[in-house]
């Protein structure tokens, strides 16, 4: 699965959680990406980022280490929106890693924000 | 008839492998900081690949001590820890962008043999406190 067929499925499965991307012209859709968006672009609700680079970690098993390959999913919630119904609802859905909270942070310009892995072959 | 024998005491196994628990745990912690002090990380903006030191908060802020007998746990207490470690999609409005993970922890457990070392260690804590029995 690629990251940009994880965003078309996530954008069905989480349509009713998702928040809006908006363009100065009036053009709005759900908020959902890979990579973030364009400069042009502003965002309400929650936002759903997918990294653009996939990301592999090393399994070990009984006689050898598997590498699996994943995901990462980033939950940005703007406006007070809430993320964890979506957080929880993808993790039924899919195999992932157990979801991160980022706090938010000054020095680095970032609002809290979660991030979890979806494994995808 | 007087016979030859030796009493030995698994206790004193166990306690020897007990001693090489922190032992082996400061080795992580070192294992750790050099993730995080060396030129591994690929970085999409500027020098790539670099350190992930920055001002030295994130390394400084390293603590590593045992909760239990059992349990050791390892903690970099600064706010931004997390967001270096999984990545993040970094300022508001136009121009944002996205702060790939520098994952030092999973790195450094996927090239660092711990058990290995775990079990090095206690081996020569065995053998000192058996007296090479």
């Amino acid at each position: 699965m690629t990251a940009r067929e994880l965003a078309n499925e996530l954008e069905t499965f989480l349509a009713d959680q998702l928040g809006e991307y908006s363009w100065s012209g009036g053009f709005k859709r759900p908020a959902v990406n890979v990579g973030t968006p364009a400069a042009d672009v502003s965002v309400s609700g929650l936002e759903v980022i997918i990294d653009v680079d996939p990301e592999y970690a090393n399994v070990p098993l009984n006689a050898h280490t598997a590498i699996i390959r994943e995901l990462p999913v980033r939950f940005i919630p703007h406006d007070g929106a809430e993320a964890m119904v979506a957080i929880e609802r993808v993790m039924a859905r899919w195999l992932t890693s157990s979801p991160s909270t980022i706090p938010a942070d000054e020095r680095l310009g970032i609002g809290k924000q979660y991030v979890l892995r979806v494994r995808s072959s | 008839m007087t016979d030859v024998s030796v009493q030995f005491n698994v206790a004193q196994l166990v306690q020897g492998a007990e001693m090489a628990w922190p032992s082996a745990n400061r080795l992580l912690g070192v294992e750790f900081a050099k993730r995080i002090t060396s030129n591994i990380w690929d970085w999409p903006r500027g020098e790539s690949p670099r350190d992930i030191v920055d001002t030295g908060q994130l390394r400084d802020s390293y603590d590593g001590r045992a909760e239990s007998p059992t349990v050791w746990r390892h903690t970099w207490a600064t706010r931004y820890a997390m967001a270096v470690h999984e990545g993040a999609v970094i300022g508001e409005g136009g121009g944002r962008w996205t702060m790939p993970a520098r994952p030092w922890t999973r790195r450094t457990l996927d090239e660092f043999d711990f058990a290995g070392a775990f079990a090095k260690i206690a081996a020569e804590m065995m053998r000192r406190q058996t007296r090479g029995l």
